[in-house]
């Protein structure tokens, strides 16, 4: 394979705008390292350009996993089209020799691959996708790469960390990591160990202004956008619940003074001051993140504009001794906006058998400083773990109750509640399903709530975990949590699982005029 | 049972201000300041509904304001409402606006200093965590163009619930 001269960039939908695609950016920065020439088409802002507010909703509900769950005529004739269109825009930019497509999660695939079936007729030139998307097992042992590449949508996948397989795919080798049908593999790129010497990003090419806006079940808003940023790759703990372990074995961390060069560049090449850390856990390295905030600082001591500079990310509770007042001050000084934190229940019992390390005290001290400090709070929950009984549900009662009045300033703007527990693969309770006597029906439908059963907590039965998911719900909405109790395409997917549970069980589905 | 904080800023003039906190006229707390910035906690458990806060400034006297030979103040007693909280959190700042300093017989909207031998009236609800949660989203879907989840918003999300609920009530554990 030689080098290749010009690439188009090409990220999937559908997800929500709030943000330019990191996956872009991400290609972006390789190629103009590589000094490429490259065009960028966001196919998730095309399809908002081409549709109203109903219709997005709308085709928001209708895919799941990996797949669109409708047959209706007339919806698969309206993804035919936009991809028809996607299909010919991208056509129109000319010199091409390399597609390359991005899936930042499973969700983008069902759009991916009908793209990959009107693009692939049209060129005999190379396509490579990748993107955690890609790498997502759409079956046990199979990719979602591989899976496309079967179909013969694309030539190579790139699984694992990009950095490096890409940089050299661009120059025309084939490394560990690239997989093919011709090459018979499926497998991870080696992990990078040192991520502060990786080629950085850039904005440069994306249409930021056009980011911004989201909509969900109980509100809009309209905000400037913010940039996608990592400092980190995998996660100091090994929540049970969780694949990140598996993704990225190894917690590994940019150094501070490297992510504050690339604050800088993308200050300079866009003016944006807004940023959203994808790391799984923002405070991962403690000492790293307080360099960081020391270097944000002094940075907005050089470029005063900077001043308005506002960050956001997952963050992990520790014990007071570990997150002292000082470094909530810091936080708040280098710009610190909204935490999303994962508290996931209210038991600290639960807490401990998900691997969480931290106390009920610990979630009330950090929302005492939190509020001290002006910082917002998402919180993450979702009810039905496995091991939780009546009254470890009733202590995330509780603990939303207790939280309520922090509504009152934002220090809690939200509360994740959008599924009752699903036991995804390549987790650790996925491995702890014989010790705790779990059966699961299939895994046909990733992210399923109702495909399993468990023999030591018998109480806990799908109708069980439903009525503690639509207590919980119907508690957030009540004590006024203004963001995120559920969204109509969750709702739905929830509906069809029901539905299908409901057929299983051979009972009548309810009628609309029911509803 | 909440408890209501408020930060003061308060000067000195020949003796320290002293103010009374009345809830639908009955008197909850005198409070006499001794330092120039004080914070003072009014516990409260009230039946639900509408109320009214009162802060009332007494025993300010001519003695309490000093002026120069050209009719200048130089010296004068004080107190400035800062901040407010409900169970130790802070209330947006327009929640403090909305009360009314009334002194001789004029009224100031908004007016948070206070000088003379006037009274300070806030109307607000109980469940005061819920009101005030409901009352800054009115504000802020009138003044700040944010649509944010309002009653019927609310109702709405509840509807989907229900449908969820119509439909598991009909499978069997």
């Amino acid at each position: 394979m030689t080098k290749f001269n010009k690439t188009v960039l090409i990220s999937s939908a559908q997800i929500s705008i709030e943000r330019p695609p990191a996956g872009l950016a991400f290609l972006s920065g390789i190629c103009e390292h590589n000094n490429i020439d490259y065009e960028v088409f966001d196919l998730n802002l095309f399809i908002k350009d081409n549709v109203d507010d109903e219709t997005w909703g709308y085709l928001e509900k209708i895919s799941f996993h990996t797949q669109f769950t409708t047959d209706n005529p007339e919806t698969l004739s309206l993804i035919d089209k936009i991809t028809t269109d996607a299909a010919t825009e991208i056509m129109k930019i000319s010199d091409v020799d390399l597609y390359a497509f991005t899936a930042l999660t499973y969700v983008q695939i069902p759009w991916l691959e009908k793209l990959l079936e009107k693009l692939r007729p049209l060129t005999d030139k190379t396509f490579i996708a990748g993107g955690a998307g890609i790498g997502h097992d759409i079956e046990i042992g199979k990719s979602c790469g591989k899976y496309l590449g079967e179909k013969g949508l694309l030539d190579y996948w790139a699984i694992g960390e990009g950095d490096l397989t890409f940089d050299s795919f661009l120059k025309g080798e084939i490394t560990d990591g690239i997989n093919s049908i011709e090459k018979g593999t499926d497998e991870y790129s080696p992990q990078i160990d040192d991520l502060s010497d990786l080629t950085l990003a850039t904005y440069k090419k994306l249409d930021i202004d056009r980011y911004g806006s989201y909509k969900t079940l109980t509100h809009e808003i309209n905000l400037p956008a913010a940039l996608s940023l990592s400092t980190s790759r995998g996660c100091v703990r090994r929540c049970t619940f969780c694949d990140v372990g598996h993704i990225w074995k190894k917690f590994r961390f940019r150094t501070a003074d490297n992510v504050a060069q690339e604050i800088e560049k993308h200050y300079k090449e866009t003016g944006i001051t807004k940023y959203f850390f994808t790391d799984s856990l923002i405070n991962g390295s403690l000492s790293q993140f307080t360099r960081l905030m020391e270097l944000i600082i002094d940075l907005q001591t050089k470029y005063p504009e900077l001043k308005d500079f506002k960050y956001s990310g997952q963050f992990i509770i520790r014990p007071e001794k570990h997150h002292k007042e000082d470094m909530y001050r810091l936080m708040r000084d280098s710009g610190c906006d909204t935490l999303e934190v994962g508290i996931e229940s209210g038991s600290q019992r639960v807490r401990e058998h998900m691997g969480k390390k931290f106390s009920n005290d610990d979630i009330y001290y950090h929302f005492e400083m939190s509020e001290k400090y002006g910082i917002k709070n998402y919180l993450l929950l979702f009810p039905a773990y496995p091991t939780e009984t009546l009254e470890d549900h009733n202590d995330t009662i509780d603990l939303l109750k207790k939280l309520q009045k922090y509504n009152i300033s934002e220090t809690v703007f939200g509360a994740s509640l959008h599924t009752p527990m699903s036991i995804l693969t390549n987790t650790p309770i996925h491995s702890m399903m014989d010790e705790l006597g779990i059966h699961m029906s299939g895994l046909e439908t990733y992210g399923n709530t109702a495909n399993w059963t468990i023999d030591s907590n018998p109480e806990l039965t799908i109708k069980e975990r439903y009525r503690r998911y639509l207590e919980l719900s119907d508690l957030a909405i009540e004590l006024r949590y203004p963001k995120g109790a559920a969204d109509p395409s969750q709702i739905q997917k929830h509906l069809d699982e029901l539905t299908k549970h409901l057929k299983k069980q051979k009972k009548t589905i309810p009628l609309k005029s029911e509803l | 049972m909440h408890t209501i904080k408020f930060d003061f800023n308060v000067t000195e003039c020949n003796g320290w201000p002293t103010i009374a906190f009345l809830v639908d006229d009955d008197t909850l707390l005198e409070h006499q300041f001794t330092h120039e910035q004080e914070t003072v906690e009014l516990p409260i458990d009230l039946l639900e509904g509408e109320h009214l806060l009162e802060i009332e400034r007494t025993n300010v006297g001519k003695n309490n304001t000093e002026i120069d030979a050209n009719g200048n103040i130089v010296k004068d007693q004080i107190v400035e409402l800062v901040e407010m909280y409900v169970d130790d959190v802070k209330l947006p700042e327009f929640f403090k606006y909305r009360g009314i300093y009334h002194l001789n017989g004029t009224e100031y909207p908004q007016g948070l200093v206070w000088g003379g031998n006037g009274v300070w009236q806030w109307n607000f609800e109980t469940p005061m965590v819920e009101w005030a949660i409901d009352t800054k989203v009115d504000h802020a879907n009138s003044y700040q163009g944010i649509n944010q989840p309002n009653k019927e918003k609310i109702v709405e999300a509840k509807e989907y619930f229900n449908v969820l609920r119509t439909f598991l009530d009909r499978i069997d554990d």
